[in-house]
């Protein structure tokens, strides 16, 4: 028998294809060497730009949080550890010890017009002090180069609202046209100032004149446009990245000794940091990767010290809250898992622009409310994330600090009934599982305004294709509006192409959901003047309600702090919210730290507090 | 022969601006307009002055035809492939970093692939339906047919977690040739990357030489009284060449693309990741770049494979015409 | 290239013997007669039918997410679920034909499309020789010096926002090898004696190309078109691997074997093995009908 003889061998020849590279015999290699630090940053996103003011191309947390900040300070240093939003100030005073921040707590004063900044006892690596002067180095180069900075709002905060600035060596005056909140211009303003070394006041043909001119004279402006192009090009060679310039600004705890091209870096301690701690490991690694799983094969091979694993391949999921359960059982006897909230708020853009199709429908609250109502956030978070999500209810991010305002309870639990019954009240009839409008009209029983007789309610939902856990959340919400009675289109795209087809406002989407929503960094106060009023830069839906508008110029302009805001917003529902993701982290067993390990929800890397 | 190597020149030239026309012309036709790298690159901290203002930077304001022409005299004239959207560096500079790492994997794999593939297939072909036939042919078509990525992953799992426990993947930011000073990590993409190639290549070659066996001139040597080794290696084998020199510098392509799965499992940072990313990023001056160069350099391997040929065998100069 | 004595033998004999058996019978004959082959197409052939049939029959929710969250996930093979449930709680058996319909259909589907293409394309430049043959190999060898793989994924970064777009995508992108066999194919009959003789009698060109041409290469079009279906199920597999796949509610093949690849440390091996196991079947099948398609045309074995 042919045939059979045939098939036999094929089985055979599929069992003997394993000798084939049998050859190779290499006992495993051992773990990382003690005193290095080595962390794998994330994948497709490694550092690629040094100079610590850059355009959006450039403005990410791997080139900000991971890398930059190692070596230049912010002015005010925001989140340690597993804190949210606080400021570690020094104490004004020439013998006063250093705290994270460069300068001590901002004074208003002028009726909230007028901010003054104590400096503290921080030194570059050029030997100059960082003085008021390096801080209107910065403002300088700001008034004259907003649009080079990526998060330059027109119309708001510095530079645009500043009529003045003023230094000597201990203090920083800034003068505002108008009155502007404390909190706000703290967290989102001066958390972006990076005083910057007069070494880098230069251009090729040497020396300028940026950072001693007067601000927001022509004179200085011209300057300042000639140093930053100077620096952007020199930022543009990462070949310069290791030598004297970039690293003779340096006045945080590390120095830059190597860099490569791939986006690995090598970090040393700076032993001239006068930070409340130094570096207790003898070098910092950071290490590029192509996949989430090429990482996750590093850590099973124990090769680096920090890393992160998808939720998917944990077994057993989180029993609550911020805490973790088992780790994956692949590299459980090597690392301990972590987990951490972040600093944003989690939803999918409703698009309210009237050339939408579907704005109709999503212009009326009850059916906002009825859909918010089809969300089963708990469900989603203990079957799709494992535990590692929190429900998500507010424009505030997790447990903020009680000077911003708190969050209001939840006022849309998962209930399909409390859905169906909104839909019925407001005149939408389930016909064979079809909800349709039976009565329309503008009343408190009808449909709502622009609504005709019989309109069947559809929802057109864009989301990001290719991560399994969004997929599954959308599946799962669309599932739910299907059994409303509600007709739910859903186009699946890559990611780059959901976030550009979303914020050019096109008009194919009613919903759309990236995934991430909006993380609240680097400019860290979680107000509404981005995203939901008319004419801000990520309002994608155009939304526009003139007491929403009202409450963010309160919290911004005025001294409302956020709970007013977060109550309307919730009420409001000008967006879908959807879990928030915690992170997972893996940190190797032998690794110490003074202020734990779970992530920073402003992704701060502090590597310094870290030793084995 | 001069005559016939201009002629096939300037037919590349001809292909090259061809292949330069439709990956310019592919970014236009994004439903997303001309302006959605911008969205992409900018980020949500990006609003619309800042996305125009991008725009005219990168010369998104000129009409097709204009920005067409200079992209190419920026690139014939002054060799400049611009400047990527997204990454800190000239795509020159993408190009150095990534081609060695990506070029000398698939090298090795590709020398890999024709010794052990060619004789593979010869004796299968010299030996057919024999258990070695069978075994070898089953394990191909096994082998064609899985997904690289599963084999890959299965590789991995088997060499590196399971047995043997074979580094999983080279160390990130190795020098392009640490796989000649340092071969271990590299031996299960090698492995594995040659294994996709043999599995095709065999084939190929066992059906060739088959073909070869049954021409008029084979039974003349038979006839004359050759040995079955005089008439495999001397006759079969050398009249088998031409095809398979023909496929292998067909299979340059093919050879840059599989890099990118195992550059994906292997964490091998090389031109194929680099592509899809840029790809995926809209990083149009990238993704243009690349195209061009691993074009120009399959143009090379089949005009050098084709004067090879033409310098063995006037025939096929004729034909070429 | 020459043209073999042996091919016009058979060729002609094609055209005028009759009283003997005719070749098609003598070639399904020699098709019947690989044992392999006939398991081959039996087995595709049950799978195609046992994609569309089984869900009928082994019923298990594949779409509803909800449901599928209230079953417990990565679950062994058990009486309920015999091939386990995969990381979402879907069962996997059911799993792997619910996918098998759309790795399946669309391989097919975008297959025949390249062959249509690559038909055409190959038909006329082949036919038409000179000039028109020139630049339309050139543009080929423009579109073949590009790697495939490349090029799909920009493509399907680009444009794809339904399954109809996947189709479409790999379907108008994969025709060019076609194009280039099809091509050789009609350059070596069009020199064949009788359809100069033809073409001499006054007979129109395109009246060659339907009348000669075209029969004569049907069977490297049946040959290539066998492996462009392999091909596409396989293109579709590595696009699922990077997540470009198919996009849910439903699945493909390639996308669950990522999936189930991804679970592999944890043990789970009956999201992945399975599958495989099937998976390799189809494709190495499909290949196998393929070479024995082609060991059939290839006249000189009738000598055999």
């Amino acid at each position: 028998m042919k045939f059979k003889n045939r098939l036999r061998l094929l089985f055979v020849s599929v069992a003997a294809f394993g000798t084939l590279t049998m050859g190779f015999v290499v006992p495993a290699t051992s773990g990382a060497a003690s005193q290095t630090l080595t962390m794998a940053e994330a994948p497709g996103a490694s550092p690629n730009w040094i100079f610590p003011y850059m355009s959006c191309t450039y403005f990410s947390v791997n080139n900000i949080n991971q890398f930059e900040n190692l070596m230049y300070r912010p002015l005010y240093w925001f989140g340690l550890g597993n804190s949210a939003a606080v400021v570690d100030t020094p104490q004004p005073g020439a013998e006063a010890p250093n705290g994270l921040s460069l300068a001590a707590a901002p004074v208003m004063s002028n009726g909230n017009k007028t901010v003054t900044i104590n400096m503290g006892n921080y030194k570059f690596a050029s030997g100059q002090p960082v003085n008021g002067q390096s801080v209107q180095f910065f403002l300088n180069l700001y008034k004259a180069d907003p649009t080079g900075y990526c998060g330059y709002n027109a119309g708001y905060g510095i530079p645009d609202q500043v009529s003045s600035v003023t230094s000597t060596e201990k203090t920083v005056t800034i003068n505002f046209k108008s009155s502007v909140n404390p909190n706000w211009i703290l967290y989102n303003y001066l958390s972006e100032i990076t005083p910057f070394a007069d070494t880098w006041d230069v251009t090729s043909k040497g020396a300028s004149t940026c950072a001693t001119g007067a601000y927001g004279a022509k004179s200085t402006n011209t300057a300042c446009m000639a140093v930053v192009n100077y620096l952007n090009k020199q930022s543009g060679k990462t070949s310069s990245y290791t030598g004297k310039l970039w690293q003779s600004g340096v006045d945080g705890p590390y120095h830059l000794t190597s860099f490569d091209n791939l986006g690995n870096a090598t970090l040393v301690p700076n032993t001239t940091y006068a930070g409340p701690q130094a570096s207790q490991v003898a070098q910092v690694k950071e290490v590029a990767f192509t996949s989430t799983t090429s990482e996750q094969n590093a850590l099973r091979a124990g090769t680096i010290d920090l890393g992160y694993v998808d939720p998917t391949q944990l077994t057993s999921p989180a029993p609550g809250p911020g805490k973790v359960g088992a780790n994956w059982s692949a590299i459980a006897s090597k690392y301990n898992l972590v987990t951490g909230s972040s600093w944003g708020m989690s939803y999918a853009a409703y698009n309210l622009n009237s050339k939408s199709p579907e704005a109709k429908y999503l212009k009326q609250l009850y059916i906002r409310e009825a859909l918010q109502d089809g969300v089963d956030q708990a469900g989603i978070i203990a079957k799709i994330d494992k535990g590692y999500a929190l429900v998500n209810n507010s424009p505030l991010p997790a447990n903020p600090p009680a000077a911003l305002g708190v969050s209001p309870a939840n006022t849309h639990p998962y209930s399909l009934t409390t859905a169906a019954a909104l839909l019925t009240s407001h005149g939408w009839t389930k016909v064979g599982g079809k909800l349709k409008c039976t009565s329309p009209g503008t009343g408190a029983t009808n449909c709502g305004a622009g609504i005709k007789k019989n309109d069947r309610l559809t929802i057109s939902f864009l989301y990001g294709s290719g991560t399994t856990s969004l997929t599954d959340m959308v599946q799962t919400i669309l599932s739910a509006w299907s059994s409303l009675g509600i007709k739910t289109n859903q186009v699946a795209a890559p990611f780059n192409s959901v976030v550009s087809d979303c914020a050019a406002g096109k008009k194919t989407w009613s919903v759309c959901d990236w995934g991430a929503g909006w993380i609240y960094a680097p400019d860290f106060y979680p107000s509404g003047e981005w995203g939901f009023v008319p004419g801000a830069s990520f309002n994608i839906g155009a939304y526009n309600d003139p007491k929403m508008t009202a409450l963010v110029k309160d919290t911004t302009f005025g001294t409302a702090n956020l709970t007013a805001y977060a109550a309307y917003f919730q009420s409001q529902l000008p967006v879908m919210f959807q879990p928030n993701g915690e992170g997972t982290g893996e940190v190797i067993k032998t690794l110490k730290s003074t202020i734990g390990f779970t992530p920073n929800p402003l992704q701060n890397f502090n590597p310094e507090y870290y030793h084995y | 022969m001069i005559a016939y190597v201009i002629r096939r020149l300037i037919q590349s030239f001809v292909v090259l601006l061809i292949v330069l026309l439709v990956t310019f012309t592919l970014p236009y036709l994004e439903p997303g307009g001309i302006l959605a790298p911008a969205y992409i690159v900018l980020g949500t901290h990006a609003n619309k002055v800042t996305v125009a203002q991008w725009g005219v930077q990168h010369g998104m304001n000129h009409p097709f035809f204009i920005r067409f022409w200079s992209y190419l005299t920026q690139v014939f004239l002054h060799f400049d492939l611009g400047h990527s959207f997204k990454q800190n560096m000239s795509v020159w500079q993408i190009i150095a970093l990534y081609i060695p790492r990506t070029v000398w994997l698939a090298l090795t794999s590709l020398l890999l692939t024709i010794f052990i593939a060619i004789p593979l297939g010869l004796v299968q072909a010299s030996r057919r339906n024999t258990t070695f036939d069978y075994a070898a042919t089953g394990t191909a078509f096994v082998l064609y047919a899985m997904p690289s990525f599963l084999l890959c992953i299965l590789m991995l799992q088997t060499f590196s977690f399971g047995i043997l426990h074979l580094p999983a993947q080279p160390p990130s930011g190795v020098a392009p040739w640490a796989m000649f000073t340092d071969p271990l990590p590299f031996v299960l993409p090698v492995a594995c990357l040659t294994l996709l190639g043999v599995a095709g290549i065999s084939r190929f070659m066992r059906g060739t030489v088959l073909e070869v066996l049954v021409q008029d001139y084979i039974r003349t040597a038979k006839a004359k009284g050759c040995s079955k080794r005089q008439v495999l290696f001397r006759h079969a084998f050398r009249n088998a060449l031409g095809p398979i020199v023909t496929i292998l510098g067909l299979s340059l392509p093919a050879l840059f693309g599989g890099a990118l799965i195992i550059e994906s499992v292997f964490n091998y940072s090389g031109l194929g990741i680099q592509t899809v990313n840029a790809a995926q990023l809209l990083d149009i001056p990238t993704v243009l770049g690349i195209t061009l160069l691993v074009s120009i350099l399959t143009l090379m391997g089949n005009l050098l494979a084709d004067i090879a040929l033409g310098i063995v065998n006037p025939r096929v100069r004729v034909e070429a015409r | 290239m020459s043209t073999s004595p042996e091919f016009t033998q058979i060729v002609n004999k094609d055209k005028s013997d009759n009283f003997i058996t005719p070749l098609w019978r003598q070639r399904f004959n020699i098709f019947l007669n690989n044992k392999l082959a006939v398991a081959s197409v039996l087995f595709l052939f049950s799978m195609i039918v046992a994609c569309f049939l089984v869900p009928l029959l082994y019923h298990t929710n594949q779409t509803d997410q909800n449901l599928a969250l209230s079953s417990p996930w990565n679950q062994a093979p058990s009486a309920h679920h015999w091939l386990g449930t995969d990381s979402n709680g879907f069962d996997v058996l059911g799993r792997i034909f619910f996918g098998g319909e759309y790795s399946l259909t669309l391989g097919i589907l975008a297959g025949f499309i390249t062959i249509i293409f690559g038909t055409i394309y190959g038909m006329i430049a082949g036919f038409f020789g000179g000039i028109v043959d020139t630049v339309l190999m050139r543009i080929l060898d423009a579109l073949l010096s590009i790697p495939y793989i490349f090029l799909l994924i920009t493509m399907v970064t680009l444009f794809t926002r339904s399954t109809v777009f996947l189709i479409l995508i790999i379907g108008l992108t994969g025709w060019w090898g076609n194009a280039r066999i099809i091509r050789g194919d009609a350059m070596l009959i069009r020199k064949l004696e009788y359809s100069q003789a033809s073409s001499a009698m006054g007979a129109s060109r395109l009246h060659i190309i339907f009348r000669h041409v075209y029969p004569n290469s049907i069977s490297n079009i049946v040959t290539v078109a066998t492996f462009s279906v392999a091909d596409a199920i396989l293109y579709l597999s590595a696009l699922g691997f990077l997540g470009l796949g198919i996009q849910p509610p439903q699945t493909d093949w390639g996308t669950m074997l990522q999936n189930g690849a991804s679970q592999i440390t944890n043990g789970y091996w009956w999201e992945v093995y399975p599958l495989a196991f099937f998976f390799v079947l189809v494709v190495v099948s499909i290949n196998y009908i393929g070479d024995a398609l082609r060991d059939v045309f290839e006249v000189r074995l009738l000598e055999r």
